[in-house]
């Protein structure tokens, strides 16, 4: 039953807008972070993932359908920040220099797409299904990396490797997939050419948006100088401005973003866009991103979804690591290195539910990939960002206090 | 007592220890990755010459002994080349400059070893502010007694040093006014500051054992004086030199100390009394602050007026430069003072041109992509491009 107040002009119900909502969602996820962060390992997103857990429609289900629809702009939004920082550290030059880390990142995306493929298969999955989520599984996940890292303020070898890694196993995962996904998704066979003509777009498009959108930042962060305010409203803009336009478009967001941050870290020769840190702005899209990402998940229902989950994990933490490990000599790293880009690597990319996107064009495939996405972000999600922020304090480029601590 | 024995070198010979800035290629900041660079080099030989220091963004290189100072500069083109190859794995370049722009202390990471971390524990926060870099020069000496001689007499120097080596205008995100911020940081330690007035090795050595038996110190590395001696390499070390931004300009600091000390042990040309250092710390401000334009000053001689006991230092530095030429005796010397006082000449040094790079570029982060492209790339100082 609506409240009235008999003061106010016709006593006409109160309207609650989304906005008293999406405040306190802020602060539930404020208060939950700082009371995990009193442990040590655990880092604060995991505070805000549990808050989300705890809110959405795998906890209490309080979070109303129009607030969720808010959240999920500021999530968009907070993951394209994120990925255009990810972005700063794929410098292809060094990359190319670098030819055992570039190998070591293919031989762990194909083998954690085999090893994934297998097991789920031999685990009751049908083969389109296990093999479609084996390849949007292969990628680490951005988000997750990127908050921790910010987090205990890493900065060092290792932390570059994990960035350049985590970049490009999504990148190859989301390529892989949106090109395969018409020939391995359980749809109508009559559809093929339709499917194949959206692959096309989706990939060709994407990349497409992502260069026209650093083709238009470049020349007006030359004209607006190197003032870092200005940079910063031009950076925000063009990712709000660029999600938008893929959203519209029904392109793959994170491909677009993860195009649009490798290509204005690396096209831009003189230098015109500044480093940016987003510093306490993001820290606002970030709970917002992992309070929303907290209230998708949801606790496995089918002891099938369980024990692919498990075996998702095993296989995608032995395939990584065992390929930084076979490659760590020549790549010069020290086991214990090897050791920690494992770890760090754990964390699954979000980007499977990106296939929410492409649920209308591939009713089956989602329907089917959906639950053990779910249940695999269950997973990864509150061990990940642990296991990150292990491996960076250990490998000792970051610190348990931050960078930040102590600052007026 | 305990002795301290000085190691008898060949007079005249030089080297330098130079430490360099390591940087991210994201944003230019100072990197952490020092422990994995010296892992990076291959060569043991070039291992020995390549040095960790107190902070992670840092590392040092030291040269073998030389004569001649091409040499000197052909020897560290070719660690620039060891350093800059391992760097490029890593992702990171190298520059050299006094202070990095705009590093924050605090975030720096104490370099893992025993020496680092018992610095660390003692001095506090300094440790970490120490994140500045220098060029040493090391002129070797016969005896302990000259070692004292040309520490006290190069003293006397100290400002031509500062002034021609100064790279350090910008210091936490700002512009400092100094040409070389980096000589404040160095001064905030306890035991900074010049070898006390005493004029033999014997004095020293009690000097050394008293504060040994009291444990203030624990080495001679403990001094952080501009000039010190450096009895197991038979040295004098100079400490004052702002790290260059280029190769050659290393060398060209080093031959010009080595000129100066050539005359000194020859002509013996300064007396020290209890008044040496008496406007020691003022010439050193004036160097550090302004740079070739600094006013220096000596004690009023009789007859003359106080006000002509000051004068610029880059008339003192010309008119050095000029009197040292009846000691060189090669070429290359030549060419030592010919370049230094093209640089006076035409009131350039390396703070000059971070600062011109700043104003042209906007950004520090910019202007340092720019001094590391000429420490990696470059073997001459940008004025002589």
């Amino acid at each position: 039953m609506p409240w009235q107040l008999s003061f106010l002009p016709d006593a006409q119900p109160l309207q609650w807008s989304a906005l008293p909502l999406f405040g306190a969602m802020l602060l539930v996820g404020l208060i939950g972070a700082q009371i995990v962060a009193r442990i040590r390992w655990i880092p604060r997103i995991t505070g805000y993932l549990l808050i989300g857990f705890a809110l959405g429609a795998g906890g209490f289900n309080w979070i109303s359908a129009d607030v969720f629809e808010i959240m999920h702009t500021f999530a968009d939004i907070g993951i394209a920040l994120l990925v255009y920082q990810l972005g700063r550290y794929v410098d292809l030059p060094w990359l190319m220099r670098e030819k055992w880390l570039l190998l070591t990142i293919v031989v762990s995306s194909l083998l954690s797409f085999l090893l994934m493929w297998l097991v789920l298969e031999w685990n009751g999955a049908s083969r389109p299904t296990a093999m479609l989520t084996a390849l949007f599984a292969i990628g680490s996940s951005p988000a997750i990396f990127v908050a921790v890292m910010r987090d205990v303020g890493a900065e060092g070898h290792v932390t570059r490797r994990l960035a350049a890694t985590c970049m490009l196993n999504n990148f190859l995962a989301l390529l892989a997939a949106y090109a395969l996904l018409p020939v391995l998704a359980p749809e109508d066979p009559q559809r093929m050419e339709e499917l194949i003509r959206h692959a096309t777009y989706s990939i060709g498009a994407s990349l497409l948006l992502a260069w026209c959108a650093y083709r238009l930042m470049q020349p007006m962060a030359r004209w607006l100088g190197r003032q870092r305010q200005q940079q910063f409203v031009l950076v925000i803009g063009m990712i709000a401005l660029t999600l938008g336009i893929a959203h519209a478009l029904q392109l793959p967001v994170l491909l677009t973003m993860l195009s649009f941050a490798v290509l204005s870290r690396n096209l831009d020769r003189r230098c015109d866009l500044m480093d940016l840190e987003f510093g306490i702005v993001s820290e606002l899209f970030i709970v917002l991103l992992f309070v929303t990402f907290g209230a998708t998940m949801r606790l496995p229902s089918a002891p099938l979804v369980l024990s692919s989950v498990a075996l998702l994990f095993l296989a995608r933490s032995t395939a990584i690591g065992g390929s930084i490990f076979a490659l760590a000599r020549p790549a010069k790293l020290s086991w214990r290195q090897a050791a920690l880009l494992a770890v760090g690597s754990l964390p699954v990319t979000e980007s499977g539910l990106g296939l929410v996107q492409i649920s209308a064009i591939y009713p089956n495939t989602v329907n089917e990939l959906h639950p053990l996405f779910a249940g695999t972000l269950m997973l990864l999600e509150l061990m990940g960002p642990i296991a990150t922020k292990f491996a960076l304090i250990q490998s000792g480029e970051g610190s348990d206090i931050g960078k930040d601590k102590g600052r007026p | 007592m305990t002795s301290l024995p000085f190691k008898t070198s060949r007079a005249l010979t030089m080297g330098v220890e130079l430490e360099l800035q390591l940087l991210n290629r994201r944003n230019y900041n100072l990197a952490t990755d020092a422990v994995d660079l010296l892992e990076g080099i291959s060569s043991a030989d070039l291992k020995e010459q390549i040095k960790l220091e107190i902070t992670q963004g840092m590392i040092e290189l030291n040269s073998s002994i030389h004569t001649r100072a091409d040499e000197l500069v052909d020897e560290l083109k070719a660690l620039r080349d060891a350093i800059v190859g391992a760097a490029q794995r890593l992702n990171i370049d190298v520059a050299g400059g006094g202070a990095h722009p705009f590093q924050h202390w605090g975030d720096q990471r104490i370099t893992p070893s025993q020496r680092f971390h018992h610095l660390h524990d003692r001095y506090g926060y300094l440790a970490k502010t120490f994140t500045v870099f220098g060029q040493h020069i090391h002129i070797g000496v016969e005896s302990g007694d000259d070692a004292i001689y040309l520490t006290h007499a190069l003293a006397c120097f100290v400002p031509h040093f500062i002034a021609l080596s100064a790279s350090s205008p910008f210091y936490q995100g700002m512009d400092t006014g100094f040409d070389s911020s980096r000589s404040n940081v160095v001064s905030a330690f306890p035991l900074a500051g010049t070898l006390p007035p005493i004029t033999r090795w014997t004095d020293f050595e009690a000097y050394y054992d008293e504060l040994l038996q009291m444990e203030i110190i624990a080495s001679i590395k403990d001094f952080y004086w501009d000039i010190r001696p450096k009895p197991e390499y038979g040295t004098v070390e100079i400490r004052v030199c702002d790290t260059p931004l280029s190769i050659e300009h290393a060398g060209l600091l080093a031959g010009y100390a080595q000129l100066l000390a050539r005359w000194i042990l020859n002509e013996r040309p300064i007396s020290v009394d209890e008044r040496h250092y008496l406007l020691y710390r003022h010439n050193r401000f004036e160097a550090s602050r302004f740079g070739y334009e600094g006013e220096i000053a000596t004690l009023p001689k009789a007859g003359l007026a106080p006000t002509d006991s000051k004068w610029m230092l880059r008339l003192d530095i010309l008119e050095r430069l000029q009197n040292l030429e009846r000691y060189t005796q090669s070429d290359v010397e030549r060419y030592v003072l010919r370049r230094l006082r093209q640089m006076v000449y035409e009131h350039v040094n390396d703070a000059s041109w971070l600062r011109e790079s700043y104003r042209r570029h906007e950004t520090l982060s910019e202007m340092m992509r720019q001094a590391s492209m000429l420490w990696m790339e470059h073997t001459a100082s940008p004025y002589f491009h």
